[in-house]
């Protein structure tokens, strides 16, 4: 019965994830240094300036986390769990000079990415001179990673929030180059499977639902006279090397990505060497 | 009488010839045998086609061989005289035209996305209240059916309910909705003249238009449809959302539904709507146009389906590999077996048993007989079959087309489909893909379900014969 596939198939592709808004306001900000007061003072300053326009709460409180007050990981998850910030603020290789090198995030951010379930936004070391001469500016350039998950209203949402007004949002999609090619190469491989026609298919296909959940994002958005751009990137590339030349092209100053994937007990797949290599600018981890 | 059925009745003349009782019985058998093949299609893993085809190739054998067949030339109407096989003038080409035509217009036209785009705005407008959802899919499979074909409306409506449910968290309900819906394909196959092939086969022999078809038709397949799908509400115990959330929830989940994402050409939609409608309005007023009348409704669902294809010129051949060659080569096969048939007197050996069920003289009981026979046989094999040698031995009894017994038959030969699974092709579709969802129905299941709904609708069915017709 193949008809009855054609329109199953008909019906489950006019089935689209529609984006719903929702308004976050962030009562409490925690930032997290490794180092004393005073040393710490210019980050902090930093940071308070950078987060000058999301919406804040009535009640909006900071609270700044100094090296002494922590040690090891199970410190700061206490620290989190117990205070449960909207939002936790910090830099790689906490308690640690590894922050030099660009392999790791550090023992305390790896578990605490995993484990907390606040947002980290995760800043340029305060020490190191990699980070990106707009990097605490204001985020009047946004960029969403939404190809982790199809139709994340929580990290478009979140991702709202933190542009600037008037600022731009860039939703962008990237499918795998190297794991698509790897299924066309299957698909060549079997006869009674047209190659060319699978491949313009699928491509089509894998960009079309991204694009559509993207165009949602844009109307609502629109709809709701959020005084906010947004432009969509829809594309098959090299993960991380395609995201690093959209950060370049549009000069980006903070990335937002999902770090929890239900399926395994480490990072989502592409948040992981994103965040390792991404480290010129703000990264937001939800 | 329209010209086949004429051509029908004097070859039937023709074929009043001295035959053997045993090679009549010798024909029987075959003809037992045919039909016990095709009621075990699926156990012998053989299309229709090559099990009728089969038997054509011996009845013919046998016919030549025992001198039965007409062989020689055939006169045109202007007194030209052509050869031809025997068995070319056998088939019905009048019917096998619209099934053609039909077909290809329909794949062509919901190429449109205009099938699905009714199908899922009827799903937004019921804001995902399942009552209102089996309300509506339930009127659009009937509709669906008359206008296109049951087993296509079967595919769009099974499959969308598949998908909506779904989406709507209700899977549990789809038993319910399949089965109500594979019900009503064969309540909505009664609607036109059109809508099923034994409708065609019955209505052409008949001389029955289009448009008396439906008139008579349609206060039956009104009160059917109603009574069906308040029974399975019912039965299947499908209610309405009651509380707010649960209503804004559903609407939500519904309103993610794009009726616009089939619809490739904006253009091709619109005129696909207007070809569609100009379609069943040129079939109704086939009977009465000047030209079109001669030429027959075989010529307008080819012609229409000719100009749709215009869209996809490059591609035509995509679509004939679309069409069901395995149908029309066993209607071809089948319209040759049931000449042989007749040629060897076995046609005759079943009207006189049809004879004593309907008596020497129209009368109500034996009407009602022939209905509720031609259901219970129509149920464990094809209708076809059934309806194509009914319609041959009433048209060799000269029955007038105003007589109630055409009406049995065709009610018979569609209500049957809802006894059995196998009654029916839709009904074949709404259980496969309830297997598909992995929903245990066994062939006793689907019965043990169903036969509520068909005694029903075969009762009202006698009583409306009976009664109205």
């Amino acid at each position: 019965m193949t008809q009855i596939d054609q329109f199953e198939s008909v019906f489950r592709s006019a089935v689209k994830d529609i984006f719903h808004y929702e308004e976050i306001i962030f009562k409490s900000v925690m930032i997290i240094t490794d180092k004393a007061e005073k040393e710490a003072a210019s980050f902090v300053e930093n940071v308070k300036k950078l987060l000058n326009t999301i919406p804040k709460g009535d009640t909006f409180s900071w609270r700044i986390v100094h090296g002494h007050e922590f040690d090891s990981a199970k410190d700061i998850i206490d620290l989190v769990e117990k205070e449960k910030p909207d939002l936790v603020c910090t830099y790689r290789n906490l308690h640690s000079r590894a922050w030099s090198f660009k392999f790791s995030l550090g023992a305390h951010l790896d578990v605490l990415l995993q484990v907390s379930s606040s947002p980290v936004l995760l800043l340029p070391h305060p020490d190191a001179s990699y980070a990106a001469k707009h990097a605490f500016d204001t985020p009047n350039s946004v960029m969403a990673v939404t190809d982790q998950i199809s139709a994340d209203d929580r990290l478009v949402n979140n991702a709202v929030r933190f542009t600037a007004k008037n600022g731009t949002l860039y939703l962008v999609h990237i499918e795998n180059r190297m794991v698509f090619e790897k299924f066309i190469d299957v698909i060549s491989k079997i006869s009674s499977i047209n190659t060319d026609e699978a491949r313009l298919n699928i491509e089509s296909r894998l960009l079309k639902e991204p694009a559509d959940y993207i165009k949602s994002c844009i109307r609502i958005i629109k709809e709701l006279g959020l005084l906010v751009m947004m432009e969509a990137v829809v594309d098959i590339g090299h993960h991380v090397g395609k995201y690093r030349e959209l950060i370049d092209k549009y000069r980006v100053n903070m990335l937002v990505m999902n770090t929890k994937d239900d399926e395994q007990l480490a990072m989502h797949r592409i948040a992981y060497p994103l965040a390792i290599e991404l480290r010129e600018i703000p990264l937001l981890m939800l | 009488m329209t010209s086949e059925s004429s051509y029908i009745a004097e070859t039937a003349a023709y074929a009043i010839h001295h035959v053997s009782a045993e090679v009549t019985l010798l024909f029987t058998s075959l003809l037992v045998a045919l039909i016990v093949s095709l009621a075990f299609e699926e156990k012998l893993h053989a299309k229709k086609s090559l099990i009728v085809g089969v038997f054509s190739v011996v009845c013919l054998l046998l016919g030549a061989y025992f001198n039965l067949l007409p062989f020689g030339e055939l006169t045109l109407p202007n007194g030209h005289k052509i050869e031809m096989p025997v068995f070319i003038p056998a088939v019905d080409w009048g019917v096998i035209g619209i099934i053609l035509g039909s077909s290809l217009f329909v794949d062509v036209t919901s190429k449109s996305g205009l099938f699905t785009w009714i199908a899922i705005k009827l799903t937004k407008a019921s804001k995902g209240d399942p009552l209102k959802l089996l309300w509506y899919y339930g009127l659009m499979t009937v509709v669906f059916s008359a206008v296109l074909n049951n087993v296509t409306a079967m595919i769009i409506v099974g499959s969308l309910s598949g998908v909506s449910l779904k989406k709507l968290k209700n899977t549990d309900k789809l038993l319910g909705f399949l089965l109500i819906e594979g019900l009503l394909t064969n309540i909505g196959g009664l609607l036109t003249l059109i809508s099923s092939v034994p409708n065609i086969i019955v209505g052409h022999a008949a001389g029955i238009s289009f448009v008396t078809f439906f008139v008579k038709a349609s206060p039956y397949v009104c009160v059917a449809t109603g009574l069906t799908i308040f029974m399975g509400a019912k039965i299947f115990k499908i209610k309405s959302l009651v509380s707010d959330e649960e209503k804004h929830a559903a609407e939500k989940l519904v309103a993610s539904f794009d009726e616009n994402d089939g619809v490739v050409s904006k253009a091709f939609f619109r005129f696909a709507a207007f070809m569609l409608v100009a379609f069943i309005t040129m079939i109704a007023a086939t009977s009465v146009l000047p030209l079109i009348r001669n030429l027959g409704m075989s010529f307008v669902a080819i012609s229409f389906s000719i100009v749709m294809l215009i869209r996809y010129k490059s591609e035509v051949d995509q679509f004939y590999k679309a069409i069901d060659w395995d149908l029309i080569g066993f209607f071809a096969a089948l319209f040759i077996v049931i000449n042989v048939m007749e040629h060897a007197q076995v046609l005759g050996l079943i009207g006189e048993g049809i004879g004593k069920i309907i008596g020497e003289t129209e009368n109500l009981m034996g009407t009602g007989a022939l209905l509720i026979s031609s259901a219970v046989f129509s149920s464990v094999t094809d209708n076809i079959p059934l309806s194509a040698m009914l319609a041959k031995i009433l048209t060799a009894k000269q029955v007038a087309s105003s007589s109630p017994l055409w009406w049995a038959v065709v009610f018979g030969a569609n209500l049957g489909g809802n006894l059995t699974p196998i009654g029916s092709a839709s009904t074949l579709v709404a259980v496969t893909i309830i297997h598909k969802y992995n929903i245990n129905l066994p062939f006793a299941g689907f019965v043990k379900k169903a036969l509520p709904f068909a005694m029903l609708h075969i009762a009202i069915a006698v009583v409306y014969v009976l009664a109205f017709l």
